[in-house]
């Protein structure tokens, strides 16, 4: 299952979001992402997720 | 209902919100009409293609995350538009208009024209699909 990108808002002025917020690729529909991040208005998010930690067996 | 004046247009480009730095705003759907005239008959159309455009005026602002380095990246691509009547909450009273796909062929970063002015410019989106929503 691959999971969905997120990113780390930076700007106060990206719709329905503060600077610091998670948005999603989902939330992003129809954007231009890459430039929004040449804007500084997005950064990638290197948060790990929790899908994404290693199973350990029992 | 009163006649409508636009004090508070809504404006979001690309997920951007720079209402407070635009000055004017022109949203023009059309369907293109195409001719279906036949042997016998009247003049006839039936629908084309949309044929989308926006302009939008803004003045010019320089700092992070504000009008030029929002709008600088976006020449040349295709984006999302978003405009309503006021910024409040969407309704059959404050519909939201949604460009979607609209191309961003030129801008202007620097427009001074003339010394000591605020110099606002024009961008111009073409193309794209109008949707129109009221909740």
């Amino acid at each position: 299952m691959s999971g969905m990108a997120s990113y780390k808002v930076l700007s106060n002025r990206v719709s329905g979001k503060k600077a610091g917020d998670l948005i999603s690729d989902e939330e992003l529909a129809g954007a231009n992402v890459d430039a929004l991040i040449e804007a500084g208005h997005l950064a990638a998010n290197n948060s790990k997720k929790k899908n994404d930690e290693p199973k350990v067996e029992v | 209902m009163a006649i409508f004046a636009y004090k508070d247009v809504s404006i979001t480009i690309n997920s951007v919100d720079l209402s407070d730095k635009a000055a004017g705003c022109v949203l023009n759907y059309e369907i293109e009409a195409q001719d279906a005239t036949v042997f016998g008959g009247n003049r006839a159309s039936i629908a084309g293609i949309q044929n989308n455009s926006l302009e939008i005026t803004f003045y010019q602002d320089f700092a992070a995350n504000e009008v030029e380095a929002t709008i600088f990246p976006l020449v040349g691509t295709t984006t999302t538009v978003v405009i309503k009547p006021a910024s409040s909450q969407v309704s059959s009273t404050n519909p939201s208009y949604t460009l979607s796909g609209t191309y961003l062929a030129s801008h202007t970063p620097i427009n001074a024209t003339e010394v000591g002015t605020t110099a606002p410019f024009t961008l111009t989106f073409s193309g794209g699909t109008l949707a129109k929503a009221t909740s």
